[in-house]
């Protein structure tokens, strides 16, 4: 299921990595500028609203395609460029970039809701800032010196078919699928349930963007903290790490059944997020540091598989429940986040963790992509 | 390669966009949802499924049989 990945890491040894990047951002910015259109067409009623919204779905799906290019073609272009020492540190400032984007696109977006574009503004906003990326990307970034080193992640055997079934990782997968649904539906009721929150004190759903804004914000902000400043900082391990992080996500979807007013949901959505920062790279780095080194292919594909699901099917879910009462999807992830807990020590491998070996280093390395991201992105 | 070049400042900020722009769309998603007077949860599902679509319908599953990838 990582096909995308592989498809583009294997393209940009090809093609060249500035080109796929050059694609990557035109992609994004096809996929953003058409969203917006989409969008103004329906909110100004040149279209109706059923068919400005499949082509809002459609100019996602270009999103979905393309969004993977460019981070891949440009992690590819450092590890063509690095010693490998150089690379990790090279690594994870690729990743904090991406970090630092999951917090500052919801913080910019409530300023580019102006006046005649709306809610559409923030997509023209990020179209436009995507090509002045792709005109400098195409002036100013070298290329061609070098030799290019196959991706790793173009590259997949036959290692580790049935993988899922192997006792070493089902309490992985089965703790991955929990956790990473419950965040899926989490994020994906968070704006309605700030709409209707601010909607009971007056404040209409156009207006309620900038608390959107905040409290995406305040998760992503609260899921880095977790990923890149604790976890090395604490030197915490993945036994640990899954306990915490269940147990965290818990907590937030018990706030938000508790307290629901605007500040409860904002507050409840960080622990939730915090825990959330903890929990995936827990599972991610536990199953890999569970396997053999042969078959970290299959286990990182098996784990982008997982996130794919998760993002699949539990946000429709989520969703679907709030529309029914609005504490179900807490409700659900409550009782989801306290099965993950529970499996942290019914299950004897999860319990244990992995093994602790003297030549290498059990911490979860800050150069995963960040776990805040709406999408399958972050179990990377 | 130094980190400290404009070149790294590049891809830095390639990265960067690319997760922002992912971010802000899901940010606004939902009010657009509520102002088109759509069912919420044909919002959620509509997004999820476009979002997922690279997993099943991107090019690399016919690629891996034409002989697309090179180094495959």
């Amino acid at each position: 299921m990582d096909g995308g990945l592989a498809f583009w890491a294997r393209l940009s040894d090809r093609l060249g990595r500035k080109r796929v990047m050059m694609i990557g951002l035109g992609g994004f910015i096809l996929s953003m500028s058409g969203f917006g259109l989409a969008a103004t067409s329906g909110l100004e009623q040149w279209l109706s609203a059923g068919l400005a919204f499949v082509l809002m779905a459609v100019a996602r799906t270009v999103y979905g395609v393309f969004g993977s290019a460019a981070p891949i073609a440009s992690q590819a272009y450092v590890a063509d460029r690095t010693t490998p020492v150089q690379r990790t540190q090279a690594m994870s400032l690729l990743a904090s970039a991406q970090g630092l984007g999951t917090v500052i696109g919801p913080a910019l977006a409530p300023f580019f809701v102006l006046p005649l574009i709306g809610l559409a503004g923030p997509m023209y906003a990020f179209a436009l800032f995507g090509a002045v990326v792709l005109i400098v990307v195409w002036r100013k970034l070298p290329s061609g010196d070098v030799t290019r080193t196959p991706s790793a992640s173009g590259r997949q055997g036959d290692v580790g078919k049935g993988l899922w079934k192997d006792p070493r990782v089902r309490g992985y997968l089965l703790y991955g699928l929990f956790v990473t649904g419950a965040q899926a539906a989490n994020i994906s009721v968070l704006g309605f349930h700030i709409i209707d929150e601010l909607a009971v004190t007056g404040i209409a759903a156009r207006e309620a963007q900038p608390f959107i804004g905040i409290a995406m914000l305040a998760g992503a902000a609260a899921t880095l903290m977790a990923q890149w400043g604790l976890i090395p900082l604490l030197k915490l391990q993945p036994a640990d790490l899954m306990r915490w992080g269940a147990a965290l996500a818990l907590v937030g979807n018990l706030m938000s059944i508790a307290s629901p007013g605007y500040y409860g949901v904002v507050v409840g959505y960080a622990v939730v997020s915090l825990g959330v920062g903890f929990a995936r790279p827990g599972f991610t780095a536990g199953s890999s540091l569970s396997v053999g080194p042969h078959e970290q292919g299959a286990i990182a594909g098996l784990m982008m598989s997982l996130a794919g699901l998760s993002f699949l099917a539990p946000p429709v879910i989520g969703v679907a429940l709030y529309e029914l009462a609005e504490p179900a999807p807490f409700i659900a992830n409550a009782v989801l986040l306290a099965a993950a807990t529970a499996l942290c020590f019914l299950n004897p491998g999860l319990r244990k963790g992995p093994p602790d070996l003297p030549d290498r280093d059990e911490t979860p390395s800050p150069e995963t992509p960040p776990a805040s991201q709406p999408g399958p992105e972050g179990n990377r | 390669m130094n980190l400290r070049t404009p070149a790294f400042a590049i891809l830095f900020s390639v990265s960067l966009i690319a997760a922002a722009g992912n971010m802000a769309l899901q940010s606004v998603l939902p009010a657009i949802g509520r102002e088109f007077q759509l069912s919420d949860t044909l919002v959620a599902g509509a997004f999820a499924i476009s979002a997922l679509m690279w997993t099943v319908a991107s090019p690399s599953g016919r690629g891996c049989r034409t002989g697309w990838g090179a180094s495959g």
